[in-house]
Parts: C-alpha cells; sequence; structure tokens
C-alpha cells in the first residue's frame, strides 16, 4: 500500500513538474489547439468536399456513423498524431537539450531516471489526450449522424480506442527516441518525418523486391500505423491477398504485439543512451 | 594521498579522472570540501575546471575515480542540498522569473511561498513577470544565482558567475557572491578571474591540464613575498638607486612606476625614508603582498616547467 502511495505522489509530482514547463509553451498550445479543432472536423469537412461515391467504394454515409465512424476518425487520429504530436514530442525533447534545462534539472536535483520518467508520463498524458478526442468526436460525429442507434452499435470499436492509444504511444516513443539521438531540433524533426515518410517505406520496398513476402509489414512505423489502419484498404487488401497470398496490413493482434515489443525496444534504447551520454 | 573523511567534510573526490579522445580533461583530481568553505577553483581556460563541476554534478561521467557529497548522507537525492549554476544560466526561455523558479522549487521537492525574497536580493523583482529570454546577461546570471538559493541549500556551486558581465555587472554579482559566502554555506567557484577569487574565497584550488597544483587556505597559497611599487619625477634615479638595493631581476618597470620585491620587514615608511637619504623624493609609494594572480602565474609556469 506505502509503494502504492508513493507511486502514485511520484507520478503526480513528475506530470505537476512537466505541466509547470509546457503549459505557456506557445507552440505546443497552438498544437494542442489544432490538433483538438482537425480532429473533430476534417471529417466533416470531407462531408462538404467530397462527392458521394458508388460502390464498390463504401458510400459517405459509413464515414460518419457507427461503427464506422471509429475506423475513418481513427485514421485521421493516426494522422494527426503522427505529425502534429510527433513533431510535438520532438520540440519538447530537444527543446529541454537545446535550452540546457535537462541539464539544470540533473543539477537541480532530478536523477536521470526521473527525467526520463517524466519524459515518458508526457508520452502517456499526450497519447490519453489524443484518444479522449477520438472518443469524444467519434461519439458526437456517430451520434449526430447514426439515425438507429444501439449500445452494441455504438461501442462495436473492435478495441480501436486501446489500439488507437498505443499507435499515440508508438508514435511518440519513435518521437522520443528520435530526438534523444540527434538532440538538434531540425536534425531530429527531418529524420521523424523521414523516417515515417520515406525511409521505412523504401527499406519495404527494397524488401518486397526480393522477398515477397509477410515480412514486410513487421517494420516499425509499419505496424505502430497498423494498428489503426487506413478503412479504405480493406477493399485493396482483399484482391492484394490474393495476388499476393498475404494481406498488406498486420491484423490487430499482430501490429499490438509487434508495436508493443517495437515500443518496450525504443524505450530501452532512450534510456540506454540518456543513461551513459553526459548532458 | 587524501586526507581522512569526517563528519565536517562536504565532498571528497578521489582520484577523478576524465577524457575527451586525447585530451585529458582531469587528471586523477583527488580533494576534500570542509563545511563552510568557501572554495575557489582556479585554472585557466581548458584546465578542466567545469568538467570537474560537470563530474561533481551528475551531468558528466566520469572515466575513473569515486567522489561523494554529504558522507553519502542523502543518497541518490544529493543535489537537492546543492545549488548550482553550470556555465550559463539555464531556464526555459518562454517562462518568467516566477515560473522559472517555480519548476526549480517543485524539483527541489521545496514548498516556497512565493520568490520575494530571492527576487529582492538578485534585484529582480521589478522584471519578475518578464520573459527569462528578454533579460540581459547580467540578469540571467542573477537569475541563475538566485534559482541557487531555492530550498536554502547547504553548498553553492558557481561556474564563472560573471562571464561575460560588463564591469557594472561584475561588481553587482561579486557583491552578491560576498553576501552570500558570509551567511555561512559552503560555496565552491569556478573562476579564472584571480581577483574575484582573491575577494571572496577563503581557499584555492589550481588547476591546470586537469590536474590539481596547489589547494589550500589563500593566505597558505600566497607566499610571504611583498612587492612596492613606486615613482618619482626621474624615473632613472630611481631604477639606479634599486638596483643598488636590490637585486635588478625583481624589478619590473610597470606604467607611469616601477615595481620591486622587496626584502622581508621593510615598511612603506622605511622605504620612503631610505628613498629620501639616496635624495629621491617619492611622488608615489605602494607596499602590497603578492596577488594571488601573481601566485597563480609562478605556480602554473613552475609546474608546468616540471612536467
Amino acid at each position: 500500500m506505502n509503494k502504492l502511495t508513493n507511486l502514485i505522489t511520484d507520478v503526480r509530482h513528475s506530470i505537476h513538474l512537466e505541466w509547470l514547463k509546457y503549459k505557456n509553451n506557445t507552440l505546443a498550445r497552438i498544437i494542442i489547439g489544432v490538433f483538438t479543432v482537425a480532429f473533430s472536423f476534417v471529417i466533416l469537412y470531407g462531408k462538404r468536399i467530397i462527392p458521394n461515391v458508388s460502390p464498390p467504394l463504401p458510400g459517405l454515409d459509413t464515414y460518419y456513423t457507427f461503427p464506422t465512424v471509429w475506423d475513418y476518425q481513427g485514421h485521421i487520429g493516426n494522422w494527426l498524431v503522427c505529425v502534429l504530436f510527433g513533431f510535438l514530442m520532438v520540440h519538447f525533447v530537444t527543446g529541454e537539450i537545446s535550452a540546457k534545462t535537462m541539464r539544470q534539472g540533473i543539477i537541480n536535483g532530478q536523477t536521470r531516471w526521473d527525467f526520463y520518467k517524466a519524459k515518458f508520463l508526457v508520452i502517456v498524458s499526450l497519447a490519453t489526450y489524443a484518444t479522449a478526442i477520438y472518443i469524444i468526436s467519434s461519439l458526437i460525429i456517430g451520434i449526430w449522424h447514426t439515425p438507429d442507434m444501439y449500445f452494441s452499435l455504438i461501442f462495436d470499436t473492435n478495441n480501436l480506442v486501446g489500439r488507437f492509444w498505443l499507435m499515440s504511444v508508438g508514435y511518440l516513443t519513435l518521437a522520443f527516441l528520435i530526438a534523444m539521438t540527434f538532440r538538434t531540433s531540425g536534425i531530429s524533426v527531418i529524420f521523424y518525418f523521414g523516417y515515417v515518410f520515406v525511409i521505412e517505406f523504401i527499406f519495404r520496398m527494397i524488401q518486397l523486391y526480393f522477398f515477397r513476402n509477410k515480412a514486410i509489414l513487421f517494420w516499425p512505423e509499419n505496424s505502430i500505423e497498423d494498428l489503426v489502419p487506413n478503412p479504405l484498404y480493406k477493399l485493396p487488401s482483399f484482391w492484394m491477398e490474393k495476388e499476393w497470398g498475404f494481406s498488406p496490413v498486420l491484423s490487430s493482434w499482430e501490429s499490438i504485439i509487434t508495436s508493443s515489443f517495437y515500443i518496450s525496444m525504443m524505450l530501452l534504447l532512450a534510456w540506454r543512451l540518456f543513461k551513459r551520454r553526459d548532458i | 594521498m587524501i586526507p581522512p573523511i569526517n563528519t565536517m567534510t562536504i565532498l571528497s573526490i578521489n582520484q577523478l579522472s576524465k577524457a575527451y579522445g586525447n585530451i585529458q580533461a582531469v587528471d586523477k583530481l583527488s580533494m576534500i570540501v570542509e563545511r563552510g568553505t568557501i572554495l575557489g577553483i582556479l585554472g585557466p581556460n581548458g584546465s578542466g575546471k567545469t568538467t570537474t563541476l560537470g563530474m561533481i554534478l551528475d551531468v558528466i561521467h566520469s572515466d575513473s575515480g569515486t567522489f561523494k557529497w554529504f558522507n553519502g548522507e542523502y543518497g541518490l537525492y544529493h543535489r537537492k542540498q546543492i545549488g548550482a549554476t553550470l556555465e550559463t544560466p539555464n531556464f526555459y526561455p518562454y517562462l518568467n522569473a516566477d515560473q522559472n523558479l517555480e519548476i526549480v522549487a517543485q524539483i527541489k521537492g521545496v514548498k516556497q511561498n512565493g520568490f520575494d525574497d530571492i527576487l529582492e536580493l538578485i534585484g529582480l523583482k521589478a522584471r519578475r513577470k518578464s520573459k527569462f529570454k528578454t533579460y540581459s546577461l547580467g540578469m540571467k546570471q542573477r537569475l541563475a544565482i538566485g534559482a541557487t538559493l531555492i530550498g536554502d541549500p547547504e553548498v553553492l556551486i558557481f561556474d564563472e558567475p560573471t562571464n561575460g558581465l560588463d564591469p557594472q555587472g561584475i561588481a553587482e554579482i561579486r557583491e552578491l557572491l560576498i553576501n552570500l559566502a558570509s551567511t555561512g554555506k559552503t560555496v565552491i567557484m569556478a573562476s579564472h578571474i584571480l581577483d574575484e577569487v582573491e575577494k571572496i574565497c577563503t581557499h584555492v584550488a589550481i588547476l591546470k591540464k586537469g590536474k590539481l597544483l596547489a589547494m589550500g587556505p589563500v593566505g597558505f597559497i600566497l607566499n610571504n613575498d611583498r612587492f612596492a611599487e613606486l615613482a618619482t619625477e626621474n624615473m632613472m634615479e630611481l631604477r639606479n638607486w634599486l638596483q643598488s638595493w636590490i637585486d635588478p631581476s625583481f624589478i619590473k618597470e610597470m606604467n607611469g612606476y616601477l615595481e620591486c620585491k622587496i626584502p622581508a620587514g621593510y615598511t612603506a615608511a622605511q622605504i620612503n625614508k631610505l628613498a629620501f637619504e639616496n635624495g629621491l623624493v617619492l611622488t608615489y609609494l605602494k607596499v602590497r603582498s603578492r596577488k594571488l594572480e601573481e601566485e597563480f602565474i609562478e605556480l602554473t609556469k613552475t609546474l608546468a616547467g616540471d612536467e
């Protein structure tokens, strides 16, 4: 019981410290504001600009109604977390390094573990915030558009909420590791976006060229992305599975297990780097 | 061999070393700092002062050797009993003085009811709501010194606290440090400005190329040599007279006066009388002890020659 109380006090202390650091950070306010607004309105804006399509593509209604609203909102969140919160995480960490406030924090009495733990709590907090916005926006949009609702239809999420949270932790951990590795904001941002959008894709294509098997799906970014995959993939994946002999998207459990493994490895690597380096 | 640790020991360093590639920044450094000491760590740029402080503050890993704060009394959290600045003042640029100090208090686990006293002491009360990035270098240094006082730590560490400041800023910081030193805290200050250390510190440690050349009370480090600064209307005659009295190698031509090492026991009155008896009316006469700067240059020159 005492240990649990100490743990709770410790977590509260760390979160309060990070709150004091970032509550007046203008860039953080802007990014979180844009994230919140964009999450709620991007899909609704799409309704105005995209004309209704004919089968076999899904009709526009599926974007806004239960249970598929969870898929489409999740996919929008996938992009927003990756781009906005990933960038924010890099900014938080490299900002501490360039202003030498990380070093001063240690001098003032934090242990390296305290600092690392506090940043992990930032990851968890941002992921939890993103998931909360995902739940709230999906519920509002779904309730607004679904004509006949019943409890099991609304919450037919196929573990998407949990997977969305894990996906957010995954992107943020990747950003954290890259920022801890490169330490300067410019290089870290370039490498983060370069890795997420270009580098891993190139490696996967090279692998695909030589070995056409399911192994191409088990790369870090891809396994994180496949936690909440693009719902429009469901159609082509049927044909691709026939052609290639495997689906182009990991199953939910495959992505949960693989991304959890990568997240653990990235956290471990970031800790080892931080522990060994002079700051 | 370092002396045995006693209850008055605040910091004990034993054979601490650190190299950056081929450069040996700190080389088997050992020292003991007693409670209440105001220690000046002296050394030219690159002598290992900041690296030493970085190691004892846990931001730089040592290659070998050990150090212990407070005889290990506070375990992992010994730094909460220390207020320190290293190199530059490091704060969140988008936060003001109050907000930055609140973060320091939170890290130290100190319940502080406002920072009025500290801001008053460092003269930043009027600018407490301005963002750190808008401060001048002097104000940033003062805020850094103020932050070290949070939680009333037993030990204060300052690394080149007057670096980059204008003469007025240097005077302000020096006065602030003298006030802090008079409170009975243990202070460790790295500097290459010897005059600053001489005015503030009770003890000095002299480093060169990462090696400890000498350590002890300021009076112990300074030897008993005494110097006279003299001027008269006819400087040629003054030089001739001095050369007939003391070793010419001890006479130095300065800007508008001559400086010489004088034999032990001579007072200003005796020198003045002696000059007058030799037909010289002195227009300027000052007798002083050896300066720390002269001692430092002498020590580093001698010991560097030994290497």
